[in-house]
Order: C-alpha cells, then structure tokens, then sequence
C-alpha cells in the first residue's frame, strides 16, 4: 500500500473510529475487486459472509491486531461455504506501507488466533495480487468524498457498485 | 521372545554411588524402602542402558526425555560410571546392555557375543513402546492430574504410544518458534522503516496542505498543476513582463515554452533573470548609478578642499606668531648675525681670562717650588698676615677666576639660547614655506579634478566651494527628477514579481506533491523489497510448518482413536476391577479437550472435572497395564516407580492382585515405600516374589538394608 494511501486510512480510522472505518474499508474492497474485473454480486448483511464474489465467499478482517482472532461466527460462515460448494476466502488487511490486504483460503480453518504470516501457505496471489494493485487507486478516488461526506459517500458506494461502477 | 531382567549393576549412577549388583528374580519383584532410599535409580537404571542419544526426544510424561537424561548424566557421580542389565530370554538365550558415563557409550551382547544393534533394537522395542508399556515412571501419573490440558494430551497420547508423532509435532513447534522469532525480528524491522515512512509522509502532507492553503487563498487550486491549469497560471506572469517590457520600450525578452508542472521551476528562473537583466539595463537605472556615483565624488572633492582650507589657516597663525615674537624674517637674520658677533667676542675674551689664569697657575707653581717661609706676605683676599704659599694660591685663583671668567660664561650661555631661538623661527619659518609649497600642489590638483567634473576651467576668482556645492546640488535634482520614473518602474518589477511569486508557491506545492510521490516510492526499493522476500519466505515456512502442525495434530487425534478404541475394553475391565465396580459404566478419553468422560444414561460427563486424584491415578494405570498387556516387543518386564501415589488401601489390594496376575506372564519390577501395598503384594496371587529392601538415604550412597553403611 502506499504510504500516502496509508496516512489517509489511518487518519480515516482515528477519526471515524475502528467499526465505522472497517465497513467503508468493506465498502473500498468491493469496489477495488470490482475494479480488478470480479463480479460482486452480494448485497452486505449483518450475518453470514461480507462479501461474495464468484464462486469466493469472503471474510473481511480490518483489525490491526497482531494476531487476529477467527471467532466461533467466522469460523461457522467458513464451514457453510464450503458446504455450499464456495471457496471460503479471509481477506485480511495490515496497515503497513510494505503490505497491503492479504488474501487465504480459509477453508479447514477454525476457531482461534492466528499470524497474517503463519497463513502465507494458504494466499490466494492472483486475487491478491488483483486487490493490493487496485486499491490504493480506489481509495485514493473515494477518500476526498469519505473525508468530507462520509454519509453521501457511504451511499453512494452501495449505489455504485450495485451498479457495476467502482468510481464516483 | 520376551526377555526378563536377570541383573542389574550400578555404578556412580544417580543415588549409586558404589558398585552394586541385584540380581532379579523372574515373577514379582518388589523395591522397598523409604523415600529417598534409591527405588526410582534402580527403576530407572534399565531406562538410562535401554534409551540413550538415539532417544532423546518426545516426553515421558510432563518432561522430555531428553531433560530426563539430561537430569540423570547429572546425576553421574564417576567417570567410571557403568550401568548394565542382564536379561534372559524364554528360550534361555542371554542378553547384555551396557551403558558407559556418556549417552552414546553402549555396549550390546547376545549370548556372549557383541552384536552391533541399538539397546531398544535388541529388544525389538521403540521409544514409543517403551514409555507406553515397559516403564511407568512417576511423573506420568502426575501428570494425568494436570489442569493444564495439552499436559494431559501428552500422557495420554504417550499411555497409547504415540509418542514419536508427538515427538515429531514438538520439533514441527520448535522450529516454528525459531522461525516465528526470525519473522518476527524481520517484522520488527519493517515496522521500523513503515513508522519512519509514516511520519515523514504526515510530515509532508501537511507541507503539501500549508503551500495549498496559500495558493488557496490566492485563489487557485491543487487543479492548477494540470496542463491546461499550468498555463493559465503563467499567462499572468508572461502579461506582466510585456507589459512592463513595453512601458519602458524594452525589447520583449524570448520565454521557456510552459506545457507542464515539471517545466515551472525552469521557467521561473528564467523570469527572474529576464527581469533582474531588464531592472539593470534600464537608461535610468544607469543614469541613477552615475549621479550616485558622481555625488559620492563630490562629497570627496569638497572634503579635500575643506582639508586644504583648514592647513592653510593654520599655516598663517603659524607665521603670525613667529611674527608676534620675532619680528619679520630680515629682523630674524640680522639678530642671529648680531649675536653670533657677540658670542665670537665673548669666546675670545673668555680664551684671554684663561691664558691670564694659566699665567697665575704657572707662577702659583713656581711659588710652591720655594722652601716654606721663603715668602711671607699678606692675603689679599682674606686680609690674613703671613700666609703660605698654598693659601694664597687657593685664594688668588678662586678669586681671579670669579672676578674674569664666571660673568663671561653666563653672558656667553644667554646669548646661544637666544641665537638657538631665532635659529628654531627661522627654520620654522622655512618649514611653513615648504607645506605652503605642498599645498599649493593639492589645491592645484583640486582646481584640475573640479574643472574636468565641472567641463571647463574655473575662473581665477571662482570659488572652488560654490562650484562644488552646484553641481551636487544638479545631481540631486536630477536625481529627484528620476525619482518619479523609477518608483513608477519599479511598481511594475513589483507586478512581475508577484506573479512570480504565485508561481514559486506552484513549484513549491509541485515539489512537494514529488516528494510524497518519492515517498511512495519508497517501499518499492530494492533492498526493502529483499526484506520483504524474506520475510515472505520466513512466513511460507512458517505457514507450512502450521499446516503440518495441523495436519500433525489431527493425524494424533485420530491414531489416538484407533489405538485407544483398541485399548478400551481392556481399560474399562482393569479400571472395573482396580475399582472393585463391574457396574461402572464405560469410561473413554475425549481427545478433544483430552478428558477422562463417561456416559451416564443418555449425558456425557467429564470425569476428569469430578474424580478424585486417587481415580485419575487409576485410570492412567489401567491406560499404561492395558498397553502393556497389548504389547508385542521382546521386551518381557515392566517397571513401575510408585504406582499406588493416592490409591487407597483397598486399591493397592486390587492393584497388587492384577499385578501378581500379570507377574505370571512377564516379570513386574514395582517400587514402593508404603508397607501396606508391600504386605499386598507380598501376599496377592501364587507368583515367584523378590523384595529388595533398601535402607534410608545416609548421605553417602544408596545401599541395601542387610548392607553396612560405609565408614
């Protein structure tokens, strides 16, 4: 990520504050793999997945904490994808300017804690790949808009990508 | 073909200190004695000759084995230090395993003869069956009790023999951590070089918005860097120039074509120079110079010429004085002659006194020739009759002298100091004359210096002060005249100038938009990418090493059911019998959260939460005879180092009675130190039965009780 992309979503995060931040972040990932040419299709609800995208059901993790906790709610969507024949996918975010979203395969994972680095057998490179090079873009589009209104923007991102379009 | 245990020697092994042998009878062997006495070395002897290096690994109960070998090598006490046992087989063939002071010495002997096979191989035994089904050490039953469970997982795992892959998923750990500690270090790093980059870029995004807010209030926007918003922040600029440029019918100067943002810096040095070139080509820039230049001279001119003046004036007071004192320069002349005439008398009449007084000295010296009262007069000074020739020479001369020579002397002293006086005026005279002279040079020079400024010859009555005074007084009114043209230009250069300035801020704002740029560009860097890589590469070994961790422990989990599913029937009957229950419902172990758990009706209970210490014990006893019974190696004894630990007195009753019954099928070395199981054992079944008694620890060497203790 780069570090300017950075300085923005930190700053986003201590004024908007962790939960509100981490669903624009959602927002920003569904517009990113839009972006990058994958159809997502599912509306965001409250249970089950934050987002489906083909045949990836994908957990949205934004915490910074090192490690991140897969609880027993995530552990369950994970099992119900796989019973429903979709991958299931943990896109985890890490506010670095090294590093990016990395995305695994979370299949057989369970509940419990674990390191961004202990999954790095399990990454998915070309969905993450596609993600981390569209991202920052995306951000650095919507971010002007977030910053001065984050309730328009808000809406408009769910109208957008409902639309197919990734920007304003 | 099952081996027993015939004899064991120890030497400076563990509370051994002394060469001892025991021979070991086949059926039940009982170790007695208190704590502290030696059972557990005894125990432990055949262990230490049985596992060495190749062993050192896995967990025999909550320790290592490798920390048990490691506590026992301390426990050495000789460099001499020999453990051995002598086992029989059925078929009577015999075995030798020797053990040296060092784990990797060992001796193996089949029937007399060395045979190049690792103790546990002779034995057809693994590390594995060992600690699963030979040796029962005490640490193991204690270990049942733990709350801890991964404690509990590693006895139960180790009780059904699965100690190697349990050994295995420790290394897997192990490495993991090393890894996890690299990845880490390397985290840290990153962590490091991202905060630096952070704060720089809040650093220079925050220069970037100040240099925005400016332009801002000038109107313009971060927009303005776009092509089309360069070049109508330059038009400005360019508008002022020539408008500048033709005010003052100036040649229009040739401009840098502006298409883009990284051209401004260029172009508004090049402005600058065009405007600094113009501002000092200007005609009356040049003509402001000159006249400055020109007042500056006069300011000298005029200053030299009061100089002049002023040496003039003191020249003439000069004269006037000499005047005042000495009378003109003829009058000065005349007087020296007139006193040197009077010194040259005065010096002559002072040569005639001197010869008329060396004539009185002469005759005064004839006179001291004569005898004494040759001449007997009277002193015609003194008035004194009849006086010698001395007194009278004293007295004339004295006299001679006062009278002629003293006046002559003073006159003489008087005139030269006169005649210096006038000598001093006339030359001072003749020095005024000289700076006159020097003067008239100067003012000469001045006059010529003037002229040339002025542009003709003064007139022989003009005053050089008034001229001067004129043409400065010109230069300022010229100077004044310009005034009026020259701040109207400047007002002008000032317009250029801030247009100027807006571009400057534009470049400013572009630079640092490069900047941040330069920062992003950062973590892309070569040695950081690198990093990155091992990073990547600590965190793929890492991963993989979990996975297999994974892996590992569901392959455990469920070698764990097969074996255990295999065991449990035995378990439940000798947990039944050891009980004294046969109505006790079936009891499993949940490898889940490693439980001891029953069934009661149609709910699942977990025992380990509600049985008693003494219940646990029992039912890792039952889990280690149950895989001992199911054992298939060479290996025909069992150890076991204090087994009952909280059994109550009817559990070691039962507990004797299933040991003397197993007795009968391979031979059974138990250790005890409380002397109700030893009555049990002693008296359970119809069994062979050996009791070595050991005597309480006497701070010198373990010993048996018929043994004297050593002086």
């Amino acid at each position: 990520m780069k570090p300017s992309v950075l300085d923005e979503i930190v700053r986003f995060r201590q004024t908007r504050g962790e939960g509100p931040a981490g669903k624009f972040l959602q927002r920003l990932l569904a517009l990113t793999l839009l972006k990058a040419g994958y159809p997502v299709a599912e509306e965001y609800t409250v249970e089950g997945p934050d987002l489906l995208v083909g045949q990836f059901q994908i957990e949205v993790k934004t915490t910074t904490e090192e490690p991140f906790t897969i609880q027993d709610k995530d552990a369950q969507d994970i099992q119900e994808a796989t019973k429903k024949g979709k991958i299931p996918v943990l896109a985890l975010l890490e506010c670095s300017s090294f590093r990016g979203w990395t995305v695994v395969h979370a299949q057989g994972l369970t509940r419990g804690e674990y390191r961004r680095g202990e999954l790095a057998l399990r990454r998915i490179p070309e969905l993450e790949k596609a993600v981390n090079e569209h991202f920052d873009v995306v951000v650095e589009t919507w971010m002007p808009l977030l910053n001065a209104n984050p309730n328009a923007a808000f809406d408009q991102m769910d109208q957008r990508r409902r639309m197919g379009q990734w920007a304003p | 073909m099952p081996y027993h245990i015939t004899k064991i020697e120890l030497e400076g092994f563990r509370g051994f200190r002394n060469r001892k042998h025991l021979q070991l009878e086949q059926g039940l062997v009982i170790v007695y004695g208190p704590q502290r006495s030696g059972k557990s070395s005894i125990l432990n002897a055949p262990v230490w000759a049985l596992i060495g290096s190749e062993a050192c690994k896995g967990t025999i109960g909550p320790i290592t084995v490798r920390e048990r070998i490691e506590w026992q090598e301390r426990n050495i006490h000789a460099e001499a230090c020999q453990v051995a046992i002598h086992l029989r087989g059925d078929d009577g063939d015999s075995l030798f395993i020797q053990r040296g002071p060092t784990r990797n010495h060992y001796v193996v002997q089949r029937n007399g003869a060395v045979v190049k096979q690792p103790p546990l191989g002779a034995l057809r035994l693994t590390l594995d069956g060992l600690v699963s089904s030979v040796f029962l050490p005490q640490e193991v039953v204690r270990a049942v009790l733990s709350v801890e469970p991964s404690h509990r997982r590693a006895v139960f795992t180790q009780l059904v023999g699965l100690e190697d892959l349990r050994a295995l998923e420790e290394c897997f750990s192990n490495a993991s951590e090393t890894l996890g500690k690299l990845a880490n270090q390397i985290a840290h790093s990153i962590q490091q070089i991202d905060a630096e980059i952070k704060g720089q870029v809040a650093l220079q995004k925050k220069r970037f918005q100040e240099v925005s807010g400016k332009l801002r209030q000038r109107g313009l926007s971060d927009e303005a860097l776009c092509p089309e918003g360069v070049h109508s922040l330059v038009s400005p600029c360019v508008q002022a120039l020539m408008e500048f440029c033709t005010t003052y019918r100036l040649e229009p100067p040739k401009l840098p074509e502006v298409g883009a943002a990284e051209e401004l810096p260029g172009f508004v040095n090049e402005v600058r120079t065009v405007l600094s070139r113009l501002e000092a080509g200007c005609p009356e820039t040049q003509r402001q110079k000159e006249l400055y230049g020109k007042r500056h001279i006069l300011e000298g001119l005029l200053a030299e010429q009061q100089k002049i003046r002023n040496a003039r004036e003191q020249i003439h007071c000069a004269r006037q004085t000499i005047a005042g004192q000495h009378g003109t320069e003829e009058d000065l002349k005349q007087a020296i002659e007139e006193f040197e005439q009077t010194l040259r008398e005065i010096n002559e009449q002072i040569d005639r006194a001197g010869k008329y007084l060396r004539m009185i000295q002469e005759a005064l010296l004839y006179f001291e020739t004569l005898p004494e009262g040759t001449a007997e007069v009277e002193c015609p000074v003194c008035r004194t009759a009849r006086v010698n020739v001395a007194h009278l020479r004293l007295h004339l001369a004295s006299e001679m002298e006062k009278a002629g020579l003293e006046p002559l002397r003073q006159r003489r002293q008087q005139i030269e100091r006169l005649l210096r006086e006038k000598q001093d005026a006339l030359n001072q005279l003749a020095q005024l004359a000289e700076q006159e002279k020097k003067l008239e040079a100067e003012w000469k020079e001045l006059v010529n210096k003037v002229s040339q400024m002025y542009g003709q010859p003064l007139a022989p009555n003009e005053s050089l002060e008034l001229v001067l005074k004129a043409m400065d007084e010109a230069a300022q009114a010229e100077l004044k005249q310009l005034q009026g043209l020259l701040e109207a230009r400047s007002k002008a250069i000032r317009k250029v100038q801030e247009e100027l300035e807006v571009l400057g801020q534009v470049v400013q704002l572009h630079q640092e938009k490069r900047r941040l740029q330069m920062l992003d560009d950062i973590p892309n860097l070569p040695e950081y990418r690198a990093l990155l890589g091992l990073q990547a590469h600590a965190e793929l070994y890492i991963g993989l090493l979990s996975e297999l961790k994974r892996a590992l422990k569901k392959e455990i989990e469920q070698a764990f059911a097969v074996k255990f599913e295999d065991l449990k029937e035995k378990l439940n009957e000798l947990y039944r019998r050891l009980l004294g229950r046969n109505d006790f419902p079936q009891i499993w172990i949940d490898a889940d959260k490693w439980e001891v758990r029953t069934s009661a009706g149609d709910r699942e209970t977990s025992l380990t939460r509600v049985f008693n210490v003494g219940d646990m014990t029992a039912v890792a006893l039952c889990l280690f005879l149950a895989s001992a019974m199911r054992a298939s190696h060479d290996a025909g004894f069992l150890l076991l180092d204090d087994p009952i630990q909280c059994l109550d007195e009817a559990h070691e009753l039962r507990l004797a009675e299933i040991l003397a019954e197993l007795a009968k099928q391979r031979q059974v070395v138990v250790s005890c130190s409380r002397s109700s199981f030893l009555q049990a054992l002693q008296t359970a079944g119809t069994v062979r039965r050996q009791v070595i008694r050991l005597a309480p620890w006497d701070n010198s060497s373990c010993r048996l009780e018929a043994e004297t203790p050593e002086a």
